[in-house]
């Protein structure tokens, strides 16, 4: 049965292949083993705001994980000048940066930002769109082209007060030039807020939020499950220095928590995951980036060897450009098929996989960002998203091609009527 | 559970089925039939519909709510065997939706489960199956296929006459029938549920309606929100040619009506045509509805076409229908249609329906042969 926990080797048949890290990464076993150890202590953390040691205790065990989430958003170094903020996860995190920016009520501002984002930061800007907001999304890359600062640069107008891009994309794998947009619109004499949806670029992608904020980037936000920490808790960083955070508007109200930002008791054991996380992040960033690039090449090369139809959505690696991917992403589509069906015939052989973003309604359709590549509908509709964990192989890569190909080599077969064995060989 | 068995020991049969499963009592049953019975299932639901997009209240729907597939789903998790949610919107939109607006539009009564069955579960899902490696297409059904002495594969009525749903299933051909198994259609629907309920499982309960499941309020609101269009107003006419009132659009009409009319006779009124070029709805009394036959489209014959005309039928003319006996034979004018005589006594007649042809005698166990059926035409 798919997901049925056993222990499986490299050569173990029917060893599940997981190849959905941008949905979720795999939990890395030292941070589930921390956060049992936490859970079954003599000493449990109690509450950070608490005076006595229990308390303090669990104060300085997130001192800790800030500080190591910090030195993995800053390349190791731990800057003085940004605020770390816990949150319960990535899409609180948009929402608190977006309405923490903009504030309330909404009146007569403008909002940017790109059509591509996240549902996370669409669906708050929609929302505030509703209730008088005026807001104009821009196409990233139109017709495939590269980075459109042009049309960033036009949007934004006397009235605008956020610019949200994001980082890097969870379904292309495409990165955006965060740092030279900062640049240009602060040039510009732009003096609103920009943020950037950084969840799917931690760990996957070289930046540095000191870079960013430098150049003129006044928040972030990032996800511990991401990056192999658990779910539940993620992540937003704020420039200390930026006059925007001056004015930012908490969203979660109550105790006086995460320096006034984010009130409520702070989720301690997901905190020192996140944080336990982040350390080894940083410690094998530099391997595992180049790895997982590697390998997301290796699949491509090997897809497109055994279908020659397939169309690579992930853009070509094109150093000339300055065209940057994430590592592990990749997006193929596969003409005469559905990526639904496809991603189904291939759970059905344990590869997880998906096609777009995960959808919390569970049936699948097309993505904007899909929408946005201009694709023709058939082949939007039969793209697949192949993104490498944290622990992949080219094992890994060589079974999902075969059985990728079990299953694409099915459609010229014969299946009307099988005998049961042969049905069997099948998995 | 002996004559169920029949089905699911079949040998010859791939034990690899998808389960299309509405979240239903039926089709919850089936899987867990297939599954007692040792075969390798998946249990797909179809999202055909959304409610949150096309109005309609979901908490009315019969299908399609989120809440129907948890059922589905909560079945699977506890007997095993993997589920997924399939988008079908697309075309169930092409197939079904938008045949039935534009049916109705022309002034006919369509029927809009029979293009469902026909072209999404019987002929989309069982595409994609098969490129999920799954070959057999298992559903909750009433009805029953078995071999024949000839060789081929008959369609008949279910053991639960009351719950019967072979009406849906004359389009099956041979090469479908080989690859279907209806696990529910032996056994009677009180059978069924105790089977649900012996094996610990509870259906929250939801309407059990035989209304159109997409079809929230009525049909005619349903086709104007649709398409767009608000079918013009036009003149009610009597046989005579006299004009008795205003309607205000034919898609709101169907033959054999006899509510609904507004228009007050000494003598119950039925609407005996619809003309759709004329715009116009003639009312008559209920011997004017009396026609020695009519004429079908798109004819289908199960077990391939007769050798000898005419044939005796028991023809269905809509799904709640007794039946009434008919001879069929081509049409002598035109070879893709079939003339359709009443023998003995006459029934209303709705252009858009299916006449479906069941075999004048039944089995010794009472199940009643499909032969084969069409689309009832206008063409008098």
């Amino acid at each position: 049965m798919p997901g049925s926990a056993e222990v499986t080797t490299m050569n173990t048949p029917n060893r599940l292949i997981y190849a959905d890290a941008n949905a979720s990464a795999r939990l890395r076993p030292e941070v589930a083993t921390r956060v049992a150890e936490l859970f079954t202590s003599d000493v449990p953390p109690g509450n950070p705001s608490s005076v006595h040691s229990s308390g303090q205790r669990s104060r300085a065990l997130i001192r800790q994980a800030r500080s190591s989430l910090l030195r993995l958003l800053n390349c190791g170094a731990v800057p003085t000048d940004q605020t770390l903020v816990f949150t319960s996860g990535a899409t609180e995190g948009a929402n608190l940066l977006i309405r923490g920016f903009v504030g309330a009520p909404a009146g007569s501002k403008h909002i940017v930002c790109s059509s591509v984002e996240h549902p996370a930061v669409l669906e708050p800007i929609r929302t505030l769109a509703a209730s008088g907001c005026s807001v104009t999304h821009f196409d990233p890359n139109p017709k495939g082209h590269p980075f459109n600062m042009c049309g960033l640069l036009e949007a934004v107008t006397p009235q605008t007060q956020l610019v949200a891009l994001m980082l890097a994309n969870n379904e292309t794998g495409r990165v955006y030039p965060v740092a030279e947009v900062c640049l240009r619109l602060r040039e510009d004499g732009y003096t609103g807020a920009i943020i950037s949806d950084a969840t799917q670029a931690l760990a996957k992608l070289h930046f540095s939020a000191a870079d960013l904020f430098n150049a003129g980037l006044d928040g972030l936000v990032v996800s511990s499950h991401k990056i192999g920490g658990p779910t539940g808790v993620g992540a937003v960083a704020l420039s200390k220095d930026s006059e925007r955070c001056r004015l930012f508007e908490p969203q979660i109200l109550g105790g006086n928590q995460e320096f006034g930002f984010r009130a409520g008791t702070e989720n301690v054991s997901g905190i020192v995951g996140f944080g336990l996380a982040a350390e080894i992040a940083l410690t094998t960033l530099a391997p595992s980036i180049e790895s997982r690039s590697a390998l997301r090449e290796l699949l491509w090369s090997k897809i497109s060897a055994n279908y020659p139809k397939a169309v690579r959505l992930t853009p070509q690696m094109d150093p000339g450009s300055g065209v940057e991917l994430l590592c592990n992403t990749l997006l193929v589509a596969f003409p005469g098929w559905r990526g639904d069906d496809l991603v189904v015939a291939l759970d059905l052989l344990r590869v997880c996989c998906s096609s777009g973003a995960a959808c919390s309604s569970g049936k699948q359709g097309i993505s904007h960002v899909l929408n946005e590549l201009n694709l023709p509908e058939d082949m939007a509709r039969s793209a697949v998203r192949f993104s490498l964990d944290w622990d992949a192989t080219d094992n890994d890569v060589e079974t999902i091609v075969d059985r990728l190909n079990d299953v694409l080599s099915r459609a010229a077969r014969n299946t009307s009527l099988q005998t049961v064995s042969e049905s069997h060989a099948i998995l | 559970m002996q004559s169920s068995e029949t089905a699911l020991t079949d040998t010859a049969m791939s034990k690899r089925a998808v389960v299309a499963m509405s979240g239903g009592v039926d089709s919850c049953v089936a899987a867990i039939l297939l599954s007692q019975a040792g075969w390798d299932i998946i249990g797909i639901s179809m999202q055909v519909w959304d409610y949150k997009r096309n109005g309609g209240s979901a908490s009315r729907a019969t299908c399609c709510a989120p809440s129907d597939f948890d059922d589905a789903r909560t079945i699977a998790e506890s007997i095993g065997f993997p589920f997924y949610v399939f988008d079908f919107e697309t075309t169930f939109k092409r197939e079904v939706i938008d045949r039935f607006v534009g049916s109705y539009l022309a002034g006919e009564t369509p029927n809009p489960c029979l293009e469902c069955n026909r072209r999404v579960k019987f002929h989309e899902l069982r595409h994609r199956a098969q490129l999920l490696g799954y070959p057999v297409v298992a559903t909750g059904h009433y009805a029953r296929i078995r071999p024949k002495t000839n060789g081929t594969l008959g369609l008949y009525t279910s053991r639960d006459t009351a719950k019967d749903q072979s009406y849906f299933l004359y389009e099956l051909t041979q090469s479908e029938l080989s690859r279907t198994v209806f696990p529910v259609g032996e056994m009677l629907k009180t059978e069924a549920r105790e089977i649900l309920a012996e094996n610990g499982f509870a259906i929250s309960s939801k309407p059990e309606s035989q209304d159109i499941c997409f079809v929230a309020d009525t049909a005619g609101k349903f086709v104007e929100r649709q398409s767009g269009i608000k079918p013009p107003a036009g003149k009610i006419k009597l046989t005579d040619g006299s004009i008795v009132g205003l309607h205000d659009g034919i898609h709101q009409f169907t033959v054999g009506q006899r509510r609904g009319l507004r228009v007050s006779a000494e003598h119950p009124l039925y609407v005996v045509s619809i003309d759709e070029s004329q715009n116009e709805v003639t009312l008559g009394q209920k011997h004017e509805l009396e026609r020695l036959g009519f004429y079908v489209s798109a004819p289908s014959w199960i077990g391939g076409e007769p050798e000898q005309w005419p044939v005796l039928v028991r023809a269905k003319l809509r799904y709640r229908h007794e039946g009434v006996v008919c001879q069929v034979a081509p049409d002598p004018e035109n070879s893709e249609y079939l003339r359709v005589e009443f023998v003995d006594q006459w029934s209303t007649v709705s252009p858009g329906q299916a006449a479906v042809f069941y075999s004048p005698e039944s089995e010794k166990d009472g199940a009643i042969e499909v032969l084969g059926g069409g689309r009832i035409c206008k063409k008098l």
